[in-house]
């Protein structure tokens, strides 16, 4: 509780139309109250003190035990009024009362006080007090003479008085009970309302109200200017309650249907939504503008309306930048409850599965009706813990509201597995993501989407092209003999293609590989949905199918049948499958990245010296065949190996030597004269001269002989010969 | 900088004027290859393997598989190169819509006759060596009949016993010893006729029993026993074996016929089941095609279901892993790093192996490339023959004007796009410029690199 008073207080001067009376700095009433006879606040307040029965206490008048406190019992008690001698709450013991007839009828004007009413009224309120203010049949005259007391020393008393102050809790117990009690009194109710709200700046923790405003309250209510003016002056972020109720009760405010006709999830996902938006709260900066109180008082005892500032607390409501936030996100909210809203006005279906379909995931996780309890329960048994199982598509439409009993449509599909994904499952195939519709005869995966369950409602381009991609290269594998390509290795070789950073698509592409390998659909459609995609992400494609299906440069004939089908879909001509699968059966161990087009500036330095050293062991290879050759080629010794004349030049035998010796004398002959030549020595000419070439190019590295028509004979070589 | 350069090996000019000039041309030189080639050095190595298990009287098959512009030809070359330094006989010839393996009407005749034509052995290394290695045979055998005093021709016959139980053995002995007799008798008709029948030049058996007394010619049903024949034949030449080389296999792929296509790949099948049992002796083959012609699964051999299996790679190989043992080698198209150090490596060529006479400095083999990049974009390295071409001539015009800037030059550098069948290469670039290139025609010029 404060331990000074919380505002500072006024009553209109007269005649000043109504302006304030003034708030000087060091009192808390000002002087304009001195103008007339009656006594000073602080006087009055002081009298108050004197009158003053305490909660809690039992204090005896007249006969009657008064149980509980919270009156005002003496002599003297004046009011602010001027024209108000007593105080109307003041319950003088010594005026009569006749206990024989009580009056229970209404008779009092309502400024009037106890001082006023009849002997029998006063017996009436007596027996009302004594009976512990619960009679709910008394007029309500009597319980406005009680409730002038308690606004006495709510507005006065508390003003000047440390006990007072302390006390304010009861104080605000009772009003509210009475308010309960005699809420049915309409002007009662209002009173006590707005007292209670007047009491609330006593308070240092602002409680709740317990029921809403409702929209239409003229303006902001105290209570929520009054913890908002708090939360800003402490730079303390607005919480989510005091938020919605903010934007609930500012009269600026205008809600679409979705907001009325589901209003419990309005309230539930506004909150959650402003929690994510502005995490944790609004913070607003405090303004000049403090915080104001008007307060038209029951009690005639008050001249008029009572004013009030409160100091240190600025009055944030009127800002339009945080207010339009609110009710900026109250759209988005709205914009979200949309299709459940409609859904519930079309069908009236507040719960069943298809409803927290429609409804966002964060709300319907904690809803449901007996049918989507039941099918969140058979999902979870399904997967039993495991990341993906494989169930057949019947069971899930036997667990379905459809319209047409067995048959899913699209739209039905699509709640269906929009359901599963509010409960943080995933379902292929999934139309949403690029998949065909569920077939009402196949099978269907379920997985466990990981992340925090936020779903995309639309899946990213990437993963998109990435669908299209496993799908084609599972139609390639299955091509092939066997399959070779493992659904893992081939995964990873897609998710090494394209970068997924959602965890939840990565779950999905393998759900989607899996239902793929299960099913085994054609190609059926892939063609259409290829067409949709860009030059781009075709080549992108048309590279990730062969690097995971060819990657290796091993293809069998039924793989490449296929490729040479789809590639020229993605605008490669099947020559040009061809071409790659040569090529990444080609490359080299470096070669396993795409190679880019690179001029000679930027040449890899270390590829040139790979390349150099290779080249350098293929040189040396080379050279140990063209040179080495010499000595041992096996062509000279079958040559020769029949004239083992040692004598014979190059190791011929003597006949050949003996021909060249002869061809020797010339530089140039006939082809005939060779003939001849050959023949006087018995040797056949074209034989002879492959002899003697051959011995030639064994011993001197080149033939001797050349020519066809005329032969010429090398002078070097014979030099070298003959020496 | 080079690693080659520090051996310092001089390089002949008959190989630097081979090289340079085949590579001006755009074709593929033939001979020298071993100072141009860059990297493929398992390729490489499994090859040699092969043709000294083809020496060893083993057999070989390849299907060396690679892009346009990957370098299949020059790998072809090389190899062939290789072969004839190991004292084998090579037979190469490209495939076309007139040669094919199998066929009615002369083709397949056609592809042996063009094979025979360009047989060539290490000192006619220009082909066209087929009645060389006849008369060294019978040059041996005239020694053999010399040492034991018999006659020629029995010796002929006894050492070509054993073809005799082969398909068209009997009768290839008779023309061997046809030509001998012609030889003999300086009957050089009768020798011509007997070249012709060996090279499959006859085209009917009325001209051979006319000529040459035998019943058989060899004809589109028998060309691969022939090869076979001719394989063992060589083999007791006294030569190692026999390597065939066969290019441009795509065009296997592009007959319409579906059942002419897969009597082709029937022979394939043939000869590759005859290579793995062992069964073709000295004789190899190496098949040179691009990967539709392989992988297709409607036209491609992958659509021979036999084929497909035996050709499936190794279930080990991939991930970095390379198997070179399984009948496919893969060729990969060049790399800009592979290019580089090709240039690097055509410096040294034209310089003779002489660092000492470099032309151009290293950055400046860079800045060509970027310059070629700029012009071509990619394709400037993975069908680099006309960046070849232009470098080369960037070359021949700083000898020939010492003391020009290669700076001011490089500016002048023209370089046109390949028109070949460039294929997209997907996995890599996607801004080709020359996308719109893939269904064009291959170039002629391919062609003709193999003219043996």
């Amino acid at each position: 509780m404060e331990r000074t008073p919380p505002f500072k207080a006024g009553f209109p001067r007269r005649g000043t139309n109504g302006g304030f009376s003034g708030f000087s700095g060091d009192s808390s009433w000002d002087e304009p109250f001195q103008l007339h006879s009656g006594p000073s606040p602080r006087q009055a307040a002081g009298e108050s003190a004197a009158c003053w029965v305490p909660p809690g206490e039992t204090r005896r008048v007249r006969g009657w035990e008064l149980p509980g406190g919270m009156l005002y019992v003496g002599g003297r008690l004046r009011g602010l009024s001027p024209w108000e001698v007593a105080d109307p709450a003041l319950i003088n013991p010594r005026l009569t009362v006749h206990p024989g007839r009580p009056s229970w009828q209404d008779e009092v004007m309502d400024y009037r006080g106890y001082a006023a009413i009849s002997p029998a009224s006063r017996a009436a309120y007596l027996e009302w007090l004594a009976g512990g203010r619960r009679d709910p049949g008394v007029g309500i005259r009597y319980v406005y003479l009680f409730f002038y007391g308690l606004e006495r020393r709510l507005l006065l008393d508390a003003m000047f008085l440390a006990e007072a102050r302390e006390e304010v809790e009861i104080l605000i117990a009772e009003i509210e009970r009475l308010r309960d009690l005699y809420g049915c009194y309409l002007r009662f109710r209002e009173h006590a309302g707005d007292l209670l709200e007047i009491a609330q700046a006593y308070r240092k923790d602002l409680e709740m109200p317990e029921r809403p405003y409702g929209p239409h309250c003229g303006e902001v209510p105290f209570r929520v200017k009054l913890a908002l003016g708090r939360f800003a002056q402490d730079r303390r972020p607005i919480p989510a309650d005091w938020a919605f109720i903010w934007l609930e009760s500012d009269p600026r405010t205008r809600l679409r249907t979705p907001a009325h006709r589901c209003h419990r999830e309005f309230a539930e996902l506004f909150k959650l939504r402003y929690r994510q938006k502005f995490r944790g709260g609004l913070v607003v900066r405090p303004t000049r503008e403090r915080l104001t109180i008007s307060y038209r008082a029951a009690s005639p005892t008050f001249p008029g309306k009572f004013y009030g500032e409160i100091p240190n607390t600025p009055d944030v409501t009127w800002l339009p930048e945080p207010f339009e936030a609110l009710r900026e996100l109250a759209e988005e909210v709205c914009r979200e409850l949309d299709v459940y809203s409609r859904w519930i006005a079309r069908t009236d279906d507040w719960e069943g599965p298809a409803a927290m379909a429609v409804l966002p995931g964060e709300l319907a996780r904690s809803r449901g009706d007996f049918a989507s309890q039941a099918l969140r329960t058979w999902t979870e048994r399904t997967l039993c813990g495991g990341e993906t199982a494989i169930v057949p598509v019947r069971d899930l439409v036997d667990r379905w509201p459809c319209a047409t009993p067995g048959k899913l449509t699209r739209r039905e599909a699509e709640m269906l597995a929009s359901f599963l994904g509010h409960e943080g499952y995933g379902l292929e195939p999934d139309v949403r993501f690029g998949s065909p519709a569920l077939s009402a005869t196949g099978h269907a995966v379920l997985f466990h989407l990981p992340g925090d369950g936020a779903i995309r409602p639309e899946s990213s381009r990437e993963y998109l092209v990435a669908v299209l991609l496993v799908r084609l290269a599972t139609a390639v594998a299955r091509a092939g003999d066997e399959l070779r390509s493992e659904p893992e290795r081939l995964l990873a070789g897609v998710l090494a293609t394209f970068r997924l950073p959602d965890p939840a698509e990565r779950a999905r592409l393998g759900a989607h590989l899996r239902w793929l390998l299960r099913e085994k659909p054609g190609l059926a459609g892939v063609r259409r949905r290829i067409g949709a995609l860009d030059d781009a992400e075709h080549r992108r494609i048309a590279r990730g199918l062969l690097h995971v299906t060819a990657g290796d440069g091993r293809v069998t004939a039924g793989e490449i049948r296929v490729l040479a089908q789809v590639c020229p879909w993605l605008g490669l001509p099947a020559a040009g499958v061809y071409s790659a699968i040569h090529a990444l059966a080609s490359a080299g161990p470096q070669a396993a990245e795409p190679v880019t087009i690179r001029s000679g500036g930027d040449l890899d330095p270390q590829r040139v010296e790979a390349m150099r050293a290779a080249t350098r062991e293929v040189a040396e290879l080379l050279d140990g065949i063209f040179r080495d050759g010499d000595g041992d080629g096996d062509g000279d010794e079958d040559g020769d190996g029949d004239g083992e004349t040692p004598a014979g030049l190059m190791g011929l035998d003597p006949a050949h030597s003996e021909l060249l010796r002869r061809l020797s004398r010339q530089s140039a002959w006939d082809r005939t004269a060779v003939g001849e030549l050959a023949a006087s020595l018995d040797l056949m000419p074209e034989g002879a001269l492959e002899v003697i070439n051959e011995a030639a190019v064994a011993t001197v590295g080149g033939p001797i002989l050349e020519g066809d028509d005329i032969v010429e004979i090398d002078p070097e070589l014979l030099s070298e010969i003959l020496t | 900088m080079n690693h080659f350069e520090s051996k310092s090996q001089k390089i002949r000019s008959r190989d630097r004027d081979a090289i340079i000039q085949s590579l001006r041309a755009g074709v593929v030189p033939r001979r020298g290859q071993q100072h141009i080639q860059v990297g493929r050095v398992e390729e490489v190595r499994a090859l040699v393997r092969d043709l000294d298990r083809l020496a060893d009287g083993g057999s070989a098959f390849r299907l060396i598989i690679g892009e346009y512009g990957s370098g299949k030809t020059f790998f072809l070359h090389l190899v062939r190169s290789i072969a004839l330094e190991k004292g084998l006989v090579v037979a190469g010839a490209d495939l076309s819509p007139d040669r094919r393996l199998h066929s009615s009407g002369g083709r397949a005749r056609a592809l042996y006759a063009e094979l025979t034509a360009h047989l060539a052995t290490r000192t006619k290394a220009d082909g066209g060596a087929l009645a060389s290695v006849v008369e060294r045979f019978i040059t041996t055998a005239l020694g053999e009949a010399r040492q034991r005093d018999v006659g020629v021709e029995s010796v002929i016959h006894d050492r070509l016993g054993k073809l005799s139980e082969m398909t068209g053995g009997y009768d290839f002995a008779e023309v061997v010893a046809a030509y001998w007799r012609g030889h003999d008798t300086a009957d050089d008709r009768l020798r011509s006729d007997a070249v012709r029948w060996l090279r499959g030049e006859l085209s009917t058996r009325t001209d051979a029993r006319k000529t040459l007394g035998v019943r058989t010619i060899i004809d589109d049903d028998n060309v691969y026993d022939h090869l076979k024949l001719l394989a063992r034949f060589v083999r007791l030449a006294g030569y190692g074996g026999l390597v065939i080389c066969l290019d441009e296999l795509v065009n296997l792929y592009k007959l319409a016929h579906t059942a002419a296509r897969h009597r082709n790949y029937e022979q394939i099948l043939r000869i590759l089941n005859d290579s793995l049992q062992g069964s073709s002796v000295g004789l190899g083959f190496l098949l040179g095609g691009t990967p539709e012609f392989l992988m297709d699964p409607r036209r491609g051999l992958y659509s021979y279901e036999a084929l497909r299996s035996r050709l499936a790679e190794s279930s080990f190989a991939g991930k970095g892993l390379r198997d070179y043992t399984g009948p496919v080698i893969r060729l990969a198209n060049l790399s800009p790093e592979e290019l580089y150090v090709l240039l690097a490596r055509l410096r040294h060529v034209y310089a003779h192996g002489d660092p000492d006479a470099y032309l151009l400095p290293d950055e400046a083999l860079s800045s060509f490339m970027d310059h070629c990049s700029c012009r071509i974009g990619e394709a400037y390295f993975r069908t680099p023959r006309n960046t070849i071409r232009a470098f080369l001539e960037l070359l021949a015009v700083l000898e020939q004007n010492p003391g020009t800037s290669w700076q001011g030059l490089l500016g002048d550098v023209t370089v046109a796009g390949d028109p070949g069948p460039g294929s997209v290469p997907l996995v890599s670039g996607d801004d080709l410029p020359g996308k719109a290139e893939i269904l064009r025609a291959p170039a002629d010029d391919e062609l003709a690199t193999l003219v043996l």
